[in-house]
């Protein structure tokens, strides 16, 4: 096997993760570092101009709460999220992003991004939270902040985080590997910060085969933020709520701008709206059900009972909608003319965020003016800063915080100096591009003030310890070198698994046995358990993971943090005895929500040193319920660096 | 076309009860740019609005929406513009984005339509907080 050099980098704060949490991090931590001479030290598995979920742009800024001008209260975002997530939410970290993300916003538009406004100034909205955006390089203007705040020379691209490191039970550095050169590295800090996504391609994709590789969500969130989590021992939390989009079939292709713009209906393959003819459904979800808009889940679910007895396939009505657009422009000159108008935008709808799904329709020959299209459920993300919600326990804001939520610092989890934001910090759903930048800012001012508090000292990792790490990330790699030769095709061969057959048993078992696509997302005791057996299987083989090149030992570990990120899962759907989120999930033995019984958060922890997983009931504490009451005290005021507008 | 509650200081919250809703009869709301009289349209659930529909001026020669395309164009590269919107739950204005002089027009609601949810009227703000507080 060649031979790797070993590099040890000391910092202060340490930043996992390349996306918005992650530069929101940066950006924060660099102006409390400076106040108290700390060094902050950001790592990033790809290039962090182009990292995470905002990669490639967008158009809109999902979360902007508008609280200067009065548009919305920080009870309003608050009632939204916990009414779509069935009533499952912290909102003392909901209401600390509320309050903190409109600053985030006004920093984006100061770094350059367009914003799009009226001429007195006034932002346009396209819906309740959503600002429009010329957002194509969203993500790197906000990078460019970051590497501005921190220093170039502090940030390391194309290294994969492989793990944490641990000192006395608290979580003192990483380890990782470089994705260019052989080399390993080993981070210490006083404070870390993880924020390397959520989850996709746990289970098996509708996209399979010749369209493998497509995902709604970035593929290259692969659970690292839930397997370095939970290898620290932290208290996870959420891990059964899962998001399932509705997209047009097979490329993923938005259904937006169908239900906004065109109001377009979905219908099934007898022509009946689900959401009318389904409605009488939602009366046993209640009081959620009722809810205004209508729970994601609970819309999907409308849909899936449909397919579930056999109506389906769910189309998408774009026929119908334009020709009813185009018929209302006026006479036949007119509507022809908006007729092209319209096949236009519904082209540049693709187009403009996710192109293999125009190039499906190109393939298959749609014309979107004559002929409906496919619309289904997608394969379950883990995504805890969308409408997903799994992520690791964190302390709430001190003003905020009910005492069952506060241990000292803000988005700190159970386990000290280990502080999470956006996919890794979970019951804090609907925090999108904006809100993770936020939460990421709360986080890293909160980390700084850890370390100045606590008098952290700067940790010290021996050498056994820095050469078992080692050994552990490129154990890949020396079992392929030493078995290769047994066999003349090297991707069958009885002494390793290679990490794309590896991830295949992981998302069939998954699949089959969690409720994916083809389960139609059913499961139940029976199934999750016998799942549970088929990952212990899965689990020791991950020892005998092949890996012929450093792309393919990230590929090896990612596929190890999925499976972690997988039995964490199983075994929250398992705990919880009620299905409450029947469109993400459903437990066919315990078909109902059990409000008595299950108004709770399911909360676990992984002992790395047994491999025994814990299981507890955390309760749900309510703090704006009544429509009307006073936004409790310290709710509206800025806590961070009063730099932002 | 009027609103029986313009700008409310409370709002309908999330279990919209219906205390918002169209009617003939109260004070006319008119765009402050053209003086023409707002019309009612309805909102996708999808949009996050609490409440059914909002209030827009829909005059094409209203001087705001003439010059919000310009003002798209020079400021934003956009062909688009806006038009003068009111939420009738805050009674905060904020500009409408519209792709063309017919965008938005499907939506709007007819007089006197009742756009007042069937079924839930019988929902009561607290009941999560009465049924599942602190197991």
């Amino acid at each position: 096997m060649a031979e790797f050099k070993t590099v040890q980098v000391d910092t202060d704060v340490l930043i996992l993760g390349g996306g918005m949490a992650a530069c929101g991090a940066a950006v924060e931590a660099a102006h409390w570092a400076k106040e108290h001479g700390l060094k902050v030290t950001l790592v990033d598995k790809a290039a962090v101009d182009r990292s995470g979920a905002v990669a490639m742009g967008l158009s809109a800024i999902n979360q902007y709460v508008g609280l200067r001008d009065g548009q919305n209260t920080i009870k309003d975002y608050v009632d939204y999220v916990r009414n779509d997530l069935m009533g499952v939410t912290r909102e003392d970290l909901v209401a600390n992003i509320a309050r903190h993300v409109d600053s985030s916003v006004h920093l984006f538009e100061k770094w350059g991004l367009p914003i799009w406004k009226d001429e007195k100034g006034a932002y346009v909205h396209e819906g309740r939270w959503q600002l429009m955006i010329n957002g194509e390089s969203y993500k790197v203007v906000v990078a460019e902040a970051a590497k501005n705040a921190i220093g170039k020379e502090n940030i390391y691209e194309r290294v994969f985080i492989v793990g944490p490191i641990m000192e006395n039970g608290r979580c003192v550095g990483a380890y990782g590997f470089s994705l260019r050169e052989n080399t390993v590295y080993i981070f210490k800090a006083k404070a870390v910060i993880t924020a390397m996504g959520g989850a996709v391609h746990v289970f098996k994709p509708r996209s399979s085969g010749e369209g493998q590789g497509r995902a709604w969500y970035p593929p290259w969130n692969a659970g690292a933020s839930a397997y370095f989590t939970l290898r620290a021992g932290a208290e996870m939390t959420c891990q059964e709520v899962r998001f399932i989009p509705v997209r047009f079939k097979d490329a993923y292709g938005p259904v937006g701008a169908w239900f906004l713009l065109f109001k377009s209906r979905a219908t099934n393959a007898l022509g009946e709206n689900y959401m009318e003819t389904r409605k009488g459904e939602l009366e046993n979800w209640k009081p959620y059900g009722h809810c205004k808009p209508v729970p994601a889940n609970l819309r999907n679910y409308l849909g899936m009972l449909d397919v579930m007895e056999g109506k389906g396939p769910i189309s998408m009505r774009t026929e119908e909608a334009i020709q009813k657009i185009a018929a209302g422009a006026g006479d036949e000159k007119a509507a022809k003319k908006k007729l092209r108008e319209l096949e236009s935008e519904a082209w540049e709808d693709f187009l403009d965020m996710t192109i293999s799904q125009a190039i499906l329709w190109a393939a298959t020959n749609v014309s979107p003016e004559e002929q409906s299209s496919e619309i289904a459920a997608a394969e379950p993300y883990f995504i805890g800063s969308h409408s997903g919600a799994s992520g690791a326990w964190v302390s709430g804001p001190e003003d905020l915080a009910p005492k069952e939520y506060f241990w000292g610092y803000e988005n700190m989890s159970t386990v000290p100096g280990l502080f999470c934001a956006g996919d890794a910090s979970g019951a804090s759903s609907h925090k999108f591009s904006s809100g993770s930048h936020a939460e990421g800012r709360i986080a890293a001012k909160a980390a700084v003030r850890y370390i100045v508090n606590e008098k952290v000292a700067a940790p010290k990792v021996d050498a056994a310890e820095i050469e078992r790490m080692k050994t552990e990330i490129l154990q890949p790699i020396k079992t392929f070198e030493q078995f290769k030769g047994a066999t003349t095709q090297t991707d069958v061969n009885p002494n390793y698994i290679r990490p794309k057959m590896f991830q295949s048993r992981l998302q069939k078992l998954m699949d089959e046995y969690a409720g994916g696509v083809t389960s139609q997302f059913t499961t139940s005791e029976a199934l999750l358990k016998r799942g549970l057996v088929l990952l212990k299987f899965l689990k020791e083989d991950s020892a005998k993971l092949g890996a012929s090149d450093l792309h393919e030992l990230m590929r090896a570990w990612e596929n190890v943090h999925r499976m972690y990120q997988a039995e964490a899962h199983v075994r929250a759907v398992l705990f919880r005895e009620e299905t409450r989120w029947p469109g993400y999930y459903f437990r066919s033995d315990k078909p109902r929500m059990d409000e008595q019984n299950w108004h709770v958060f399911v909360n676990l922890k992984y002992d790395a040193k047994t491999s025994e997983w814990e299981m507890t009931k955390k309760p749900i504490v309510h703090m704006f319920t009544k429509p009307g009451e006073p936004v409790p005290a310290g709710a509206g005021a800025p806590a961070l660096a009063g730099r932002a507008s | 076309m009027v609103l029986s509650a313009p700008g409310a200081s409370t709002r309908p919250g999330p279990f919209f009860s219906g205390e918002v809703s169209v009617s003939t009869n109260g004070p006319v709301l008119t765009c402050p740019h053209c003086g023409q009289t707002l019309t009612p349209f309805s909102l996708p659930e999808a949009g996050g609005w609490d409440t059914p529909f909002q209030l827009a001026c829909f005059n094409d020669e209203c001087s705001y929406y003439v010059r919000g395309w310009t003002w798209m164009e020079e400021k934003f590269g956009a062909k688009s513009s806006y038009r003068h919107r009111l939420d009738p739950a805050t009674g905060t204005a904020s500009p409408l984005p519209v792709w063309s002089p017919t965008a938005i027009r499907n939506f709007i609601l007819e007089a006197d339509v009742d756009v007042t949810p069937a079924n839930d009227a019988d929902v009561i703000p607290g009941e999560i907080r009465q049924k599942g507080n602190s197991k």
